[in-house]
Formats: structure tokens, C-alpha cells, sequence
């Protein structure tokens, strides 16, 4: 697994939860020096560990933790969170825009990092308001990620959707409620 | 010129920052960005609005219109910095101008404040402000790890005790395993020992000859000297030794023998590097030991009059003849 991720659950869980739950998370899933550099890569099993022992020490399911990490990608009040969330902000103009520019995501994210290769996304416009979000192979739990991150760029846009997994299939509904709903963030092209 | 309201709409759509000029160079309609960079909706001569750097010399509007020239470079008065790209399209009465930030894009969006609606759906500058932007990131990333990787590295060689080209201590190394003799009991010998005729190797067949010679040196002490003993290189072609618990009589025979091994001449590429070795030494007990720089000083004595009586010899402090 690329190093960002890594340090992307790190970040998450030291600003959330504190640097010794962060320690006891490690502990459990063997992390070498307890810290991860961004620019290197990682066994794959190592994140799956890690995300599991994070799940143990918070007393929540993996695939909570999950959802949370792709949330606290945006919302978060770290210079991390801003720079994430102008980034994505760039790929559309509307909450709308923005989950047509999801089928881009992997390519625009290799624009940034060219060996950070991100599962594929698929959007399907099944209404004007309804949206069917569905993931590629390769990163379990991805999918809970994209629905903490929807949620979080949804508020980013001032947008009200109710976000839903589909039983029996594998993919997120994205119901869009209100356009809008509140004035959401202010977005410029204006490099901070 | 005059251009009809369908064309005005579709000039507006896909090239926001155009304007049309009639045959005079005349504005006669411009896009709404171009409009937020002039300041309003601009009327008049062309050349009011921006400073012309190519084609130079051109003044009038007027044969702007008619030198039908493709490539254009301009800055809007209202920001003189920026330099914008222009091109021509000639047409019945007049012509459009269409422009572009070109490399100005990042001062252009701070200085106009313009966003994501300013810029045709189908134009690349808000990918390109994005990758700007990520590689500003990533770049501050890789230049963080780089930092870190250097002062890492600048900690480790400080905290080194031995020295890279022949593995012995160094100086560092040396003042360690002093202090550690100075909280002993133990009596010990204290050898410098100079290389001669080291510099003319250097000098006559290159550095990695002196190298070698160095590293051939550092084998040879390390086969004349016992495992606990104190073999240092304190730069140079200069050797500190510390024996512990040795006498005089034992000293002097195996600084004999490892003289005589030194001389033997050293091969490098074909080439015979002859050195030779001179050295001072001094045997103390344990209490001397505490003054070392004194002890230094007198064995460095005795090591110049070594060099003094001809080299490849050694000759004791004048501490030891009291012993």
C-alpha cells in the first residue's frame, strides 16, 4: 500500500483519537517505528492489520473506522484536510459535477501522484437526484472510504444527500435531497 | 464589425476571453472574462485596454486589425506583470481576439480573483491550477523527507566513533576509550605514530594510492595490536595506539616489528608505494592518565625527535624513561 494512505490512517487517528490510541493500534498490528513515510511503499497486509487493530482499539467495526477516514480526508481542521478538499474541489463546480468527476478520480489523483493507484469508480445516473456509486477490485473497505469522503464533499458543496448501501448490491446510492441546502465552503482558484 | 447575437452568445460560451474588433480595432464586444479583467465592458481602441509586446512597434489598432499576425503577446494595463497570449482571427469588417493567460494563469486567478466559472468547461487551466497545486504538495513532501533524511545522516556521522576509509576509531572514537582507560586502574602505553614519506605517495601516484596505503597501514596495526587494545586514525596519516598493562621492554620490540612491516613497500596498480613509520610513545599508570593532553604533548615530543634521528624509528617519552 502507498506510503499517503499510511500516513492518511495515522493522521486520522492521532487527530482524532490521540497519539495513544494511535500507539496502541501499532502495537497491535506490528508497525514498525510506529510511523509511516509518504513516499514509500508498504505490504498491503500491514494496512489490513492496522485498519483491523485501529476497528479493536476503538471498539468499532473496521468498516466504521473506515468511513470515518474518508470524512475526516475533507472535514478534517489539519492543513492536510485543506489540501485535500481544494484538490477535489477542483474537479467540479456542483456536488453534481463533482460525482460525474468521480469516474476521473484515479486518473486525477496519478496526475498528483503517479504511483498512487487508486481502485476504479463508477457513477450511474439512475434519476436527476439519484446516483449509483460503485467501486473496482483491489482495496477492501474502499468503498466505505468514498462514502466518508461523499458525505463530507456533499457539506463541502452545501448539499443535503442521504448516502445508502443497497442490499444485495455492492455500490452506494447517493440521493441527492437539496442542492442547496446551505451556502457550503467558499471555493477559489486562489492557491491558499 | 458587427457580429449577430447567436455568434456573441457562442463567442461567450466557449471563449470567454475574447473580444471583437471591427476594422478600426475598435472594441465592439468582449466575453465576460475578459470583461473581469478589464474592468467593465470595454468600448473603444483595443490598444487601450493592453500593451502590445508582440508584434513591437505596432501602435495603431488599426493595423493590428490588418497585420494578420497569429501570434500575439500582451498585458492588460489594469496588470502590467502578466503576459497573455493572444491570437488573431481575421473576419468580414474586423476580427476576434481570443486570449489566454498562458504561464501568468496563478497570478492571473489571484490578481482577477477568478474561479472555476471564468474558464470554458473544455479549457485545461483549472487541471492545470490542480496540478500546480498537487505538485506544490508533493514537493513539499519529498522535500520534507529529503530534510529529514539529512539531518539523520549529519547525526549519524556525528555520532560515529570510527573512521569510514580504514574502520579504526577516530577522534571521536579515540576520546571515548580514553575517558573509559581514565576510570581504570589499568597502567597503559600511549603510541603516535607518524607515516614517512606518505605526502610523496599522495602527491607523486594520486589520493587513492594514499588510500590504499592508509587502509594497508590500518591492517597492519590492527595485526601488531591485541583485541582490547586502542588502534585510532586521528586524520591524516596520523596513528594513535593505547596499549593497556604492556612494558616498556614488550612496547618498544613490537613497535620494532611494526616499523618494519610498515616500510615493506606496499603495491597499488602496479606501482610501489614506499613508506616508512616514526613514532613517540610513552608507558603510564592509571593516574597519569588523566592529564592526556600533557601526555599528548610529551609523546608528541618524543615522536619529533624520532622524525629528527632519521625516521623509521621510535623513541620513548621522556615520562616513560622515569618509569
Amino acid at each position: 500500500m502507498h506510503g499517503l494512505i499510511n500516513c492518511a490512517i495515522e493522521r486520522f487517528v492521532r487527530d482524532t483519537y490521540g497519539d495513544q490510541t494511535w500507539r496502541m493500534a501499532c502495537a497491535a498490528a506490528a508497525v514498525p517505528e510506529q510511523k509511516f513515510e509518504p513516499l514509500l511503499t508498504y505490504e498491503d497486509p500491514l494496512t489490513q492489520s492496522l485498519i483491523a487493530s485501529c476497528a479493536e482499539v476503538l471498539r468499532r467495526t473496521p468498516d466504521e473506522v473506515l468511513e470515518d477516514l474518508g470524512s475526516s480526508l475533507i472535514s478534517g481542521a489539519g492543513d492536510a484536510a485543506v489540501a485535500t478538499r481544494r484538490l477535489l474541489r477542483f474537479s467540479g463546480r456542483s456536488f453534481v459535477d463533482f460525482l460525474y468527476a468521480l469516474d476521473d478520480l484515479p486518473d486525477r489523483i496519478a496526475l498528483a501522484v503517479p504511483d498512487l493507484t487508486l481502485p476504479e469508480l463508477r457513477v450511474e445516473e439512475q434519476r436527476p437526484d439519484l446516483f449509483y456509486v460503485s467501486a473496482g477490485e483491489g482495496w477492501p473497505g474502499y468503498l466505505h472510504v468514498v462514502h466518508g469522503v461523499l458525505r463530507a464533499m456533499a457539506d463541502e458543496y452545501g448539499v443535503l444527500v442521504l448516502i445508502d448501501l443497497v442490499d444485495g448490491k455492492p455500490g452506494l446510492e447517493v440521493q441527492v435531497i437539496d442542492m442547496a441546502f446551505t451556502a457550503g465552503r467558499a471555493f477559489t482558484l486562489r492557491a491558499g | 464589425m458587427t457580429i449577430s447575437s447567436p455568434q456573441t452568445s457562442l463567442l461567450d460560451h466557449l471563449c470567454p476571453l475574447h473580444a471583437v474588433l471591427d476594422a478600426e480595432g475598435q472594441i465592439t464586444s468582449s466575453g465576460p472574462t475578459l470583461n473581469k479583467i478589464v474592468g467593465g465592458d470595454p468600448q473603444g481602441p483595443s490598444l487601450d485596454l493592453f500593451d502590445l509586446r508582440r508584434p513591437t512597434g505596432l501602435t495603431d489598432p488599426q493595423t493590428l486589425v490588418k497585420t494578420r499576425t497569429d501570434r500575439l503577446l500582451l498585458s492588460p494595463k489594469t496588470q502590467p506583470d502578466l503576459k497573455m497570449k493572444g491570437v488573431l482571427h481575421p473576419m468580414q469588417g474586423g476580427a476576434v481576439l481570443n486570449l489566454s493567460f498562458g504561464l501568468s494563469v496563478r497570478e492571473a486567478v489571484q490578481a482577477y480573483d477568478l474561479t472555476q466559472h471564468d474558464f470554458p468547461e473544455t479549457d485545461l487551466t483549472v487541471e492545470m491550477l490542480y496540478m500546480i497545486e498537487a505538485n506544490t504538495l508533493a514537493m513539499t513532501a519529498a522535500i520534507d523527507v529529503t530534510r529529514r533524511l539529512q539531518s539523520a545522516r549529519q547525526r549519524a556521522e556525528s555520532a560515529s566513533h570510527t573512521d569510514q576509509l580504514t574502520g579504526l576509531l577516530n577522534r571521536r572514537g579515540l576520546e571515548v576509550a580514553v575517558d573509559a582507560l581514565k576510570e581504570g586502574t589499568v597502567p597503559c602505553a600511549l603510541v603516535l605514530m607518524d607515516l614517512d614519506h606518505f605526502k610523496s605517495v599522495n602527491d607523486t601516484l594520486g589520493h587513492a594510492a594514499g588510500d590504499r596505503v592508509l587502509e594497508h597501514v590500518a591492517n597492519l596495526l590492527r595485526r601488531y595490536t591485541r583485541q582490547n587494545d586502542v588502534v585510532a586514525r586521528c586524520g591524516g596519516d596520523e596513528f594513535t595506539l593505547l596499549i593497556p598493562e604492556i612494558t616498556a621492554q614488550d612496547l618498544s620490540r613490537r613497535l620494532d616489528a611494526l616499523i618494519s612491516a610498515v616500510s615493506a613497500p606496499i603495491e597499488f596498480e602496479g606501482q610501489m608505494c614506499r613508506i616508512g613509520a616514526s613514532a613517540g610513545w610513552s608507558v603510564v599508570d592509571a593516574a597519569e592518565l588523566k592529564d592526556f593532553e600533557n601526555l599528548v604533548k610529551i609523546t608528541d615530543d618524543a615522536l619529533y625527535a624520532a622524525k629528527q634521528s632519521g625516521r623509521s624509528c621510535h623513541r620513548p617519552a621522556q615520562v616513560a624513561q622515569k618509569l
